[in-house]
């Protein structure tokens, strides 16, 4: 009661701050689609150069975030951007390069190998069949890359509170130093409305963004 | 025109021996003519046919098509002037039927409005009604549907010659049959010059006009069917094209290379029984066919039949089963003898004339002819 009590007479701030958190991972992740989807099909050419870069992704994502935030303090002090919301956007697009290269590279590379010859036979460029075939084929799984990242840069993002990113993590972090039980809750509850809805946005997209001829047809 | 000249290309394995999966491969293809590659696998067919539109590179040799050397122009551009057919069939599955047939078109930059009637004008030929299947994507259609598809996609831009690897390989027996003969039909029209991969040595000798038969990346005999299955290079190619070439044969054969002209031999249904009696009597003939009303052969009388009879031959005749034609291969009628329990069948020309008839001997004595020729 005393919860619910506390959500509705600080809606502006609670609106204000989950702003900020949806700001933050917009930032970092549209870069990171924009770089993490031509990487993950540049390396379907080479197995080799493939697993170098995924293993590099994949041990990216697993320094703690705070551990990020700290290195990240002395390399942009010298610019001015020490805490605040760069090194947290920063640290999020490091983050989102995996879920969507990895996805990437693993729906173009299970493209039909007979698509490909077709298409090489009938005279098409690299860039003409990934543009009319390979890309609108990959969307879907690409898609659900760019979901998994989302979801795990709203969890990440609570935690860049500590360097002063702002967001829903204030009310968590706030929470816990001033053991204010309707603040921590309030944060968790704020955190989990926003990951649920970006995840059902990001599903309906992912639906209407699969090429027709691909959809599951209803029985 | 297709010519091979030297055609050849040697694979390296990862431990650094050669192989020599194509070796100086020269042939012609006459314009207007299916040429099928054939033979066990790991022959060199197939990578006999992506040379030519170098899916896969040749180590030496010369392509030419229609005298132009094709071995160096941008690989892009003569893939778009060749039609490519393969077996897995690889339609787009994001793209609807329409967008599939006009891909190359569109690649080549047509206006939409050619683009459009070009597509229609494929899917009519394949038979499949464009108002039904142009918005239909790939996955809604069956497989010999997909591989007309296929065919009318590589059909698109009128390439100068066709490319097919196995492209009905994937088709149950039944359509596969069918899509041959339709393949066939819409060939006699097009005239298009082709190169197709097969290892049916019956789609061979059904399809092509000319068969290549390869063996470790050797051309072992480039000739007819005809030739091919009576006159076998090697013991390679006797062995390959198997124990019943001459059946084989028979389906290269047409009645008309073995039927026996007898075209007098008939009598009118509303003749008399002297009448009939008399034109064996004059021609030494054991049996005459009896004309329907339209003049088609609906029976025959033999001479004892009609001893001691009289009236007209409508009344005494004996019922026939099937009525072959000039065009219609040795294998069929030969078939349709067995099936009916007759040592012959009548023959008739194309507007339904009776011509002669053909038996067992006469195909005998062509296939013989056929063989030492």
């Amino acid at each position: 009661m005393e919860i619910i009590h506390y959500m509705a007479s600080n809606m502006d701030l609670i609106l204000q701050k989950t702003w900020e958190h949806i700001f933050i991972i917009s930032i970092a992740i549209i870069p990171a689609i924009f770089t993490a989807v031509p990487i993950g099909i540049a390396i379907t050419a080479n197995d080799d150069h493939a697993k170098k870069v995924i293993t590099t992704a994949s041990v990216i994502l697993t320094i703690p975030s705070l551990a990020i935030f700290g290195i990240l303090i002395p390399v942009l002090s010298p610019f001015g951007y020490g805490i605040g919301e760069v090194p947290a956007i920063i640290a999020l697009y490091f983050y989102s390069q995996l879920p969507i290269l990895r996805n990437t590279y693993t729906a173009i590379k299970n493209v039909d190998p007979a698509l490909r010859e077709a298409a090489n036979g009938m005279g098409m460029t690299l860039m003409q069949r990934l543009i009319y075939a390979e890309i609108p084929l990959a969307t879907p799984v690409i898609l659900a890359g760019v979901r998994t990242a989302v979801v795990v840069n709203i969890s990440i993002a609570t935690i860049a509170s500590y360097i002063g990113a702002g967001g829903l993590g204030d009310f968590i972090a706030r929470g816990i130093s001033q053991t204010d039980k309707r603040q921590l809750v309030a944060g968790i509850i704020g955190v989990s409305i926003l990951a649920i809805c970006s995840d059902m946005f990001l599903a309906y997209l992912q639906k209407i963004l699969t090429p027709k001829g691909i959809r599951e047809e209803k029985r | 025109m297709i010519k091979l000249q030297d055609l050849t290309k040697v694979f390296q394995t990862p431990e650094g021996t050669d192989i020599v999966a194509a070796d100086k491969i020269n042939m012609e293809v006459e314009t207007g003519e299916i040429c099928i590659l054939i033979g066990p696998s790991g022959c060199g067919k197939t990578t006999t046919l992506k040379m030519v539109n170098r899916l896969i590179q040749p180590t030496s040799g010369k392509i030419y098509i229609n005298g132009k050397d094709v071995t160096q122009i941008d690989t892009i551009e003569l893939r778009r002037q060749l039609g490519y057919v393969i077996q897995q069939i690889g339609l787009f599955p994001n793209l609807t039927i329409k967008e599939n047939v006009g891909l190359v078109p569109k690649l080549l930059k047509w206006d939409k409005k050619r683009i459009n009637d070009r597509t229609v004008e494929l899917l009519e030929m394949m038979a499949l009604d464009p108002a039904v299947f142009a918005d239909r994507y790939p996955r809604q259609l069956s497989g010999g549907q997909q591989q007309r598809v296929g065919v009318a996609r590589a059909l698109a831009a009128d390439p100068e010659a066709l490319l097919m690897d196995e492209p009905f390989g994937a088709v149950d027996p039944i359509n596969r049959a069918v899509i041959q003969d339709e393949f066939l039909k819409m060939q006699r029209k097009l005239k298009k010059t082709i190169l197709f991969v097969s290892h049916d040595i019956d789609e061979a000798v059904k399809m092509g006009d000319k068969i290549a038969i390869f063996k470790d990346g050797v051309l072992e005999q480039y000739d007819t069917p005809a030739r091919i299955l009576g006159n076998p290079a090697n013991d390679f190619v006797d062995a390959f094209v198997g124990a019943d070439s001459a059946i084989k044969r028979l389906g290269v054969l047409n009645c008309e290379d073995a039927y026996f002209h007898e075209p007098e031999g008939f009598v009118t249904r509303n003749e008399t029984v002297g009448k009939a009696r008399e034109l064996m009597a004059q021609k030494s003939y054991s049996r005459v066919v009896v004309l329907g009303k339209n003049g088609n052969p609906k029976g025959y009388i033999t001479k004892s039949d009609i001893e001691g009879k009289d009236g007209k031959v409508n009344d005494h005749h004996h019922p026939i089963h099937y009525i072959a034609d000039l065009k219609t291969d040795c294998r069929t009628a030969l078939s349709k003898m067995l099936d009916n329990e007759t040592t012959w069948l009548p023959v008739v020309d194309e507007s339904g004339t009776y011509q002669g008839y053909i038996n067992q001997m006469g195909i005998t004595h062509a296939l013989g002819r056929t063989k030492r020729a």
